[in-house]
């Protein structure tokens, strides 16, 4: 068969992993969530006898990024377990593929005396 | 002193259960190589890699029923630039460390080309353990598979990766295979 | 508003670009076999071409306000992501399998044989970085080099050249005379 068509075949677009989209989501969401102005950050100071509100408003910002932390923190570590789950797999396959091209020398070697 | 020695006992008997893990690193080697691959996965990285290896990729899923009963793969292999780079002894090292239940099974002695040893441990009619030793004048490839191998399913692997099979009746089984897939 | 612009609002394009995260997500569907497998071509190792894919999306929508139109799209990830493969490939690890070790294989080739195809990618995986990523284009993405050239920024005969010598190496390797 001609080469080209060996490498269209060899270099056809193959499916992103499952849950793409969803992890790519999930860091779009973040980037957004960064870029939109925080409801505590406002520079127009507040007038006299609001605090209590200011106290609540900061604790809700507090209580938001302790959680925002926990997610994200959680979603970091599934991305490392995943970067570690993805190159675990190469290695199977690359320590497999040379545990059998070994073997595959040592079985032809027999395979010749037989034959002879 | 008495539960100390029943302690001892236990755990010499209970050592032949376990399949061995040969030490395979020797820095010095690792050195001096040009390219060297590494692969060094223990028990829960190999289930974690289980988990990442594609069902529905034919090679993949075989490649995990293979490592599904392993507890270990290690492999060391180092290139070099010039022959007779790498102390030699180094693969005595490694056959020093196998234990009576090691048996060889295959030799390939080659004055120009490879030199390749398999040897098995074999816990009764059970297999527990692979070592490859593969001693090139520029090459130096060591692979420790540590679990119970199941050789059928190893042996097909191979096929699939246009390895040909041993036997001349296992040719014969994958023929009738490929015909019933047609 | 008219029907033609309602239409045109409901692209998903268009509403990506007004800020709808939905709309977002099916351009992420239906482009990331393209973009993961450019860079998984390129790199040969699934992990690192995840990573390249996730980074190009993000600077997607980043730049959605830049984006024209889909075929303007297209180009634009084709780009990045050749891009970003290449800027990548200086921090990358060594290579586990390198050009050479490839032995030879067999011209006569079955028509769909998995060793071939998996030879093939490791031995695109050893050639030179443009090499590599020109061929991805040309034969994953069937562009020509008169396209190829404005994604890489090259002239379009260096397209060529690297094109000519990357099949001239491969032929030589698979012995494909």
């Amino acid at each position: 068969m001609h080469l080209e068509d060996n490498l269209k075949r060899a270099l056809a677009r193959q499916s992103a992993p499952d849950g793409f989209a969803e992890r790519v989501m999930n860091a779009v969401n973040a980037v957004s969530a960064e870029a939109r102005p925080s409801p505590g950050a406002s520079r127009h100071p507040l007038p006299e006898g609001e605090g209590r509100g200011i106290r609540r408003g900061w604790r809700a910002i507090a209580a938001g990024l302790v959680l925002t932390a926990v997610a994200g923190g959680w979603a970091a570590e599934k991305a490392i377990e995943r970067r570690e789950g993805e190159r675990a797999r190469e290695e199977v396959l690359v320590a497999l593929h040379i545990a059998s091209a070994k073997v595959r020398v040592a079985q032809q070697h027999v395979h010749e005396i037989g034959s002879h | 002193m008495r539960k100390f020695a029943i302690l001892i006992f236990l755990a010499a008997l209970a050592a032949p259960l376990h399949a061995q893990r040969l030490n395979l690193d020797f820095p010095s080697i690792a050195e001096r190589a040009s390219e060297s691959t590494d692969v060094t996965l223990d028990g829960p990285m190999l289930r974690l890699a289980a988990k990442f290896l594609d069902k529905s990729d034919h090679d993949e899923q075989q490649a995990r029923d293979i490592i599904k009963s392993l507890t270990g793969i290690y492999v060391h292999s180092y290139e070099f630039e010039h022959e007779g780079e790498y102390d030699r002894s180094v693969v005595e090292k490694v056959r020093a460390q196998l234990g009576p239940s090691w048996k060889s099974m295959v030799t390939v002695r080659s004055r120009v080309k490879e030199n390749v040893d398999i040897y098995l441990d074999m816990r009764g009619e059970n297999i527990a353990g692979l070592l490859v030793i593969d001693a090139e004048p520029r090459e130096l490839t060591l692979v420790n598979l540590v679990g119970p191998i199941d050789l059928d399913r190893l042996a097909s692997l191979e096929g699939e990766f246009g390895i040909p099979h041993f036997s001349k009746g296992e040719r014969e089984k994958d023929k009738e295979k490929e015909r019933k897939h047609e | 508003m008219n029907a033609l612009t309602l239409a045109e609002a409901e692209t998903p394009l268009e509403r990506a670009r007004s800020g709808d995260h939905d709309a977002f997500a099916e351009l992420v569907e239906r482009h990331e076999g393209m973009v993961f497998s450019i860079a998984l071509h390129f790199f040969d190792d699934r992990a690192r071409a995840e990573e390249i894919a996730q980074d190009v999306f993000l600077q997607l929508y980043r730049s959605m306000g830049e984006i024209e139109t889909d075929a303007h799209l297209l180009f634009w990830l084709r780009q990045v992501t050749s891009r970003r493969c290449i800027d990548g490939v200086r921090r990358a690890r060594m290579r586990l399998v390198s050009f050479e070790d490839i032995g030879e294989v067999p011209a006569k080739t079955h028509a769909a044989d998995p060793l071939l195809d998996r030879k093939l990618q490791k031995l695109i995986a050893g050639l030179p970085d443009h090499q590599r990523i020109i061929v991805t284009l040309r034969y994953q993405e069937d562009l020509d080099p008169s396209e190829i050239c404005g994604i890489v920024g090259m002239p379009v005969n260096t397209v060529k050249s690297h094109l000519h010598r990357a099949l001239v190496a491969l032929r030589k390797k698979l012995g494909d005379h």
